[in-house]
């Protein structure tokens, strides 16, 4: 293993940080990591943890004696937490592509001052903010445009933010001038130079806009329970039946002769629910970590 | 649309002279006709999946049934004045406030400042870690956020069993109504303030690295370059982002709040949207928790206008042009 | 089995207490009667003739008051209720709460194939749990798209339910008034105080889904109570004392979950307050305006401050925190309290014990019904041919214990969905998910209650006998069969209001001589009118 702690190549004109600089930001970031991690960490104990443990411990477990996968095996049994895993990652994809396509595309045609309808369509999507539809406005839409109980349901409706474009609007804004005058000097239509200049340089902003449509669509469960009925549920509307109900519910209704305790499923329940994020994020980091502007510059 | 070569060459210089100077009515058709079309679909989706459904707030003004329908009688104002004239609204509303602007304060700068810290930081491997363990609580529901807080602080929490087997006296914390709103807050930031500074490390990455170099060669150290290259670098979207927020203030942590009304009770926990929880939703009272919801609106926009004005005296851009 | 209304009723834990107590006894269905007076609540309207289940002798017998029967072993020979497939091979649509884990899919599911078989018909089920469940019906209403059987939840956010009714669902009136009913035997098999949960307007408008009749009760844990002598007392005094005696906050123990409002409502048992209203020469008194909800306050009051409650209002895992003593008593409601034993991981660790409620005075305490039905499924309106077969679907789910439809509806088919051991039927593993399914279609119409725990056949007793001192000192709500508008669309935040005052004052936030003021805002917000459209009622009634 290579030093973690080894500095890095510095550029020429940065001062070497001190120790004490580096010593205060180091014990920084060791308290946050350790207030973040330790609920983490007490949520995985918690769902590895048998019955007869939790009761003792009051509920929590850190670190579990004989860690058992009952209780996701509970949360896999029959079938159910598959399928509608399955729907959730076909959501999720599909969703997220039209979604940033969509995104780029509004948010490219009103990135130029004083383009034509720009002002119109921007004050239009703050009104997105202020006011909000009824639920019962939107599920008439929805049925009106043929789109209950089918997938489409869980997509069209949320296509587009209007956050999410304002943010890559402002970071498409914020191109410099030079970088978009010199490919029209060299004859780039508007289409090129988003191709070319825009979208290589708002990577970041894009990966986060990409991300937050993949969390919201990951983590959908409301549109779901409105429109489509139970073949068709994402995984958020399964696991939700076990957070709310988990507490409550006795072996009797589940028919289910003995079911681990509902604290251990509702952070089986948690750890199902992150762990794909934590998987995907690191694919989308190398986009925050370093600077894109200088190596666009001078290539 | 498919014309990649746009026929006119727009003059150099800054952007915003050039759309003011080019205001004639062809010449900008031609100019943005692109753009134009690629925003038309976006527009559009809006019209049809907001703004057409958004006619359904006419229920504000009616004793709304859903059997009914639209066609459920008519009451005036009088969804409106019902709340307007009730004391606990007006408690509700400037309990809210109280929050918010805790929340402005303490909660709206922690991601920045966390950001800053990451990107601060030299070591690759060391930031990457770390970034992926500080979003995490982001997907914790409020439901495990809230037991986890009372497993720690509440009155049978592990704070209080210790203090109490050591015959100290226990901390009321979780069940303090003084607390509330700044308990309230301390949750938000702990939930959020990782997953927040993801907004900004992309804001960060995209100031141009060469401004720093400049600034280091004319011998500004790394506390000045902090002030007058990375912070002037994303002040566009800082601008923006509290802008937004602004459009939002009469809202707070809906089920965050609801979950610990029966610690601090109803009298210290009512924020607008509970108000309407209980006044409205609870009951199916469709009408009066769409004619609050109006009412947010209505405020937000005009907080978010007048803010947007602001920033334009001050020559920022803000969210719009003027 | 049993449906588990305190999740429902809790909304996700979300809602205040005034929401859990508010279904437990204080909504517009009102609570029980066991009497038939209630049957002349709605004038000319000729009641469904009751005709009990002439099934399998029980262990434990019920009766029409509404004791549940109570069953030992598994009934050996289970009777057939229903002779003919009452289904026309036709597709059933329906809306249904339901909150259990998902279920697999049709295709995908042998159970809900043999019961679409067994039934004739093909079910269509759109479910809804806890707060969704209304926003559900609500849009479904909205979109005018009306299900063949819609289940109209008690009190929770639906409004001008009468009126909707009318506008929606067949009046069923001419298929089950008097001995009309005798064609579905096993919805005659339901008695006249369940049926008051869809009589509207002197009408009735769907199929009840029978319940539990008990209101709330304390449960404790038996060990730490028989460590002071026993879950009674005989003066509230006496009773704080063995709070004080069960509390412990440094060794981690306490008497009484922190459940306020339910802590008043059971005291106020104590003082012989009102089952919410109490009727007196036809004029309606509401539990908040009497002396003995003060006096129950007050002794909630007295409770916090001697710091008998567990220390956070809220618990998320209360019936753990019971079952290992840590909280010697939760207020438990409907079949959840007959239910708990059965809790996973906590069955076999404790015993329980009931609070029979005691007179302050040396006298006899009362016990508040509930009303023995959870809401009731609306029929969509349509020729009499549909809505007559749609009742024969009704009338085989509502099939009670001991029938073989029963039987067949909770176990499936012998050998894949469960088998045999030493005479009581046991799931199968892979049936177990596939028979979720029958759960789904407890809300449309289910079983009146029994008693039923294999292998614990000390609990089913002591269960038994809880029930028979509880009937003995029970109050039924006199305004159970009336309908009041405006306490349908506005009781909920109303009481709510209330409730939460009262929460105020026993967490010493806020002061008791506040209450009439509190009390005064209800009566002028709504709570005279719902007074004065029951009165009306019950005097219409005669």
């Amino acid at each position: 293993m290579r030093n973690p702690f080894a500095l890095p190549e510095l550029p020429p004109w940065m001062e070497r940080p001190t120790v004490a600089g580096r010593l205060v930001k180091g014990l920084a970031l060791v308290i946050i990591c350790l207030l973040v991690l330790y609920p983490f960490v007490l949520a995985v104990g918690t769902s590895l943890a048998g019955a007869d443990e939790l009761r003792e411990s009051g509920g929590w477990v850190l670190f579990p004696s004989e860690p058992t996968l009952e209780a996701y095996q509970v949360l896999l049994s029959g079938g159910v937490v598959t399928k509608a895993a399955l729907v959730t990652v076909g959501v999720t994809g599909i969703g997220t592509a039209l979604s940033m396509l969509a995104t780029i595309m509004l948010a490219y045609g009103t990135s130029r001052p004083g383009g034509l309808g720009s002002r119109w369509i921007v004050m239009m999507m703050l009104g997105t903010f202020l006011f909000a539809p009824g639920i019962i406005p939107s599920f008439l839409l929805v049925k009106e445009l043929g789109m209950l109980n089918t997938y489409a349901a869980l997509v069209l409706p949320v296509l587009l933010n209007a956050f999410n474009v304002i943010v890559v609007r402002q970071f498409f804004m914020n191109v410099p001038d030079e970088l978009l005058d010199a490919a029209r000097m060299d004859g780039a239509g508007d289409l090129t130079i988003l191709w070319r200049v825009v979208l290589p340089l708002s990577k970041a902003v894009l990966a986060v806009v990409g991300l937050f449509y993949a969390v919201s669509y990951w983590n959908a469960f409301f549109n779901a329970m409105i429109y489509v009925e139970s073949d068709k549920y994402p995984l958020q509307m399964i696991l939700r039946s076990y957070i709310i109900d988990a507490g409550e519910m006795n072996a009797g209704d589940l028919g289910i002769a003995a079911l681990p305790p509902g604290q251990a499923i509702k952070m089986a329940v948690l750890v199902c629910a992150v762990l794909p994020i934590v998987c995907v994020y690191p694919f989308l980091q190398k986009y925050f970590v370093k600077g894109v502007l200088t190596g666009a510059i001078k290539g | 649309m498919t014309t990649v070569e746009s026929p006119v060459r727009p003059p150099k210089g800054r952007r915003r002279a050039e759309g003011e100077a080019n205001g004639k009515r062809a010449g900008r058709w031609r100019r943005d006709r692109t753009l134009f079309f690629l925003a038309l679909p976006g527009a559009l989706y809006f019209v049809l999946f907001f703004y057409v459904p958004l006619l359904g707030n006419v229920i504000a003004f009616q004793d709304y049934s859903p059997f009914l329908g639209f066609s459920s009688p008519f009451v005036g104002l009088e969804n409106f004045s019902a709340m307007l004239s009730d004391s606990t609204f007006w408690r509700a509303v400037l309990r809210t406030l109280e929050i918010t602007l805790l929340q402005l304060v303490l909660y709206f700068p922690a991601p920045l400042a966390l950001a800053l810290l990451l990107h601060s930081m030299l070591g690759n491997r060391l930031k990457r870690f770390v970034q992926t363990i500080v979003y995490l609580p982001h997907f914790m529901s409020w439901v495990i956020v809230v037991a986890m807080f009372q497993q720690v602080f509440g009155g049978a929490g592990s704070l209080n069993m210790f203090l109490r087997q050591n015959d100290v006296g226990v901390l009321n914390i979780m069940n303090n109504p003084d607390m509330f709103s700044l308990l309230v807050t301390a949750e938000v930031i702990w939930k959020d303030t990782g997953w927040g500074t993801i907004m900004f490390l992309a804001a960060l990455v995209a100031v141009d690295q060469n401004l720093y170099e400049a600034a280091a060669v004319d011998g500004g150290g790394k506390w000045r370059r902090l002030w007058h290259v990375t912070l002037p670098g994303i002040r566009p979207i800082l601008i923006m982002l509290f802008i937004l927020r602004l459009g939002d203030i009469l809202s707070v942590g809906f089920e965050q709040i609801l979950l610990q009304r029966k610690f601090v009770g109803a009298n210290a926990s009512e924020v607008i949207d509970t108000y309407v929880y209980y006044n409205g939703i609870i009951d199916g009272n469709w009408g009066a928790s769409t004619a609050a919801g109006l009412m947010k609106g209505i405020v937000g926009a005009a907080l978010m206008i007048a803010a947007n004005k602001l920033a334009h005296r001050l020559g920022e851009q803000g969210v719009y042009r003027r | 089995m049993k449906l588990d209304r305190r999740s429902f009723l809790g909304l996700a834990g979300l809602t205040a207490a005034g929401v859990l107590t508010g279904c437990g006894s204080s909504d517009g269905g009102g609570s029980g009667a066991a009497g038939s007076k209630a049957g002349a609540a709605s004038g000319p309207l000729k009641m469904p003739t009751y005709v009990p289940f002439a099934g399998p002798t029980p262990d434990l017998p019920g009766n029409a008051q509404g004791l549940d029967p109570g069953y030992l072993k598994f009934p050996a020979s289970p009777v057939k209720t229903v002779p003919n497939v009452p289904g026309d091979g036709s597709t059933v649509t329906a809306l249904t709460y339901y909150d259990g884990p998902v279920v697999p899919t049709m295709d995908g599911n042998s159970f809900w194939q043999e019961v679409n078989k067994r039934l004739g018909v093909t079910f269509q089920l759109d479910t809804g749990n806890d707060e969704g469940y209304p926003t559900k019906f609500n849009t479904i209403v909205a979109g005018g798209d009306i299900k063949d059987l819609m289940w109209v939840a008690p009190n929770q956010g639906l409004t001008k339910v009468a009126q909707m009714a009318e506008a929606l669902f067949a009046d069923i009136t001419p298929y089950v008034s008097g001995d009309a009913v005798k064609e579905f035997p096993n919805l005659a098999n339901m008695p006249e105080m369940t049926w008051l949960a869809s009589v509207m307007n002197g009408r009735i408008w769907g199929v009840p889904v029978a319940y539990s009749y008990f209101g709330q009760v304390y449960q404790g844990n038996k060990e730490r109570w028989d460590s002071v002598d026993g879950f009674t007392a005989k003066s509230p005094d006496e009773l704080l004392e063995k709070f004080k005696q069960l509390t412990d906050a440094k060794g981690g123990k306490w008497a009484l979950e922190p459940a306020y409002v339910n802590a008043v409502a059971q005291f106020n048992q104590i003082f012989r307050g009102a089952n919410v209203w109490r009727l007196e020469g036809g004029k309606l008194t509401h539990m908040f305006e009497t002396p003995e909800y003060a006096s129950a306050l007050e002794m909630a009051t007295k409770a916090f401050k001697a710091g008998v409650f567990y220390p956070d209002p809220k618990i998320t895992d209360i019936a753990s925190k019971v079952a290992e003593g840590t909280v010697a008593a939760q207020v438990v409601s409907g079949a959840g309290w007959v239910g708990t034993p059965n809790n996973p991981g906590y069955g076999d660790v404790w015993e329980l014990t009931t609070l029979i409620p005691f007179g302050h005075d040396g006298g006899k305490g009362v016990h508040q019904l509930a009303r023995g039905s959870v809401g009731f499924t609306g029929i969509k309106k349509g020729e009499e041919k549909r809505v007559k077969m749609l009742l024969k679907v009704l009338d085989f789910l509502a099939a009670p214990f001991g029938s073989e439809e029963w039987f067949f509806l909770n176990y499936g088919v012998a050998g894949t969905h469960h088998n045999m051991e030493k005479g009581a039927p046991v799931k199968t593993k892979e049936g177990e998910p596939l028979l979720g399914f029958g759960n789904q279609l407890k809300f449309m119409a289910q079983s009146p209650e029994f008693l039923y725990y294999p292998g614990k056949d000390e609990t089913t007793k002591a269960i038994h006998t809880a029930q028979q001192q509880l009937l003995e000192i029970s109050v039924p709500s006199p305004i159970l069969g009336h309908y009041s508008e405006t306490n349908v669309d506005k009781g909920q935040s109303l009481t709510s209001k209330v409730y939460e005052f009262v929460e105020d004052v026993v967490a010493g936030r806020r002061s008791q001589t506040e209450m009439s003021g509190v009390v005064g805002e209800w009566k002028s917000n709504g709570g005279d009118k719902i007074r004065q459209e029951f009165e009306e009622s019950i005097a219409k009634a005669g």
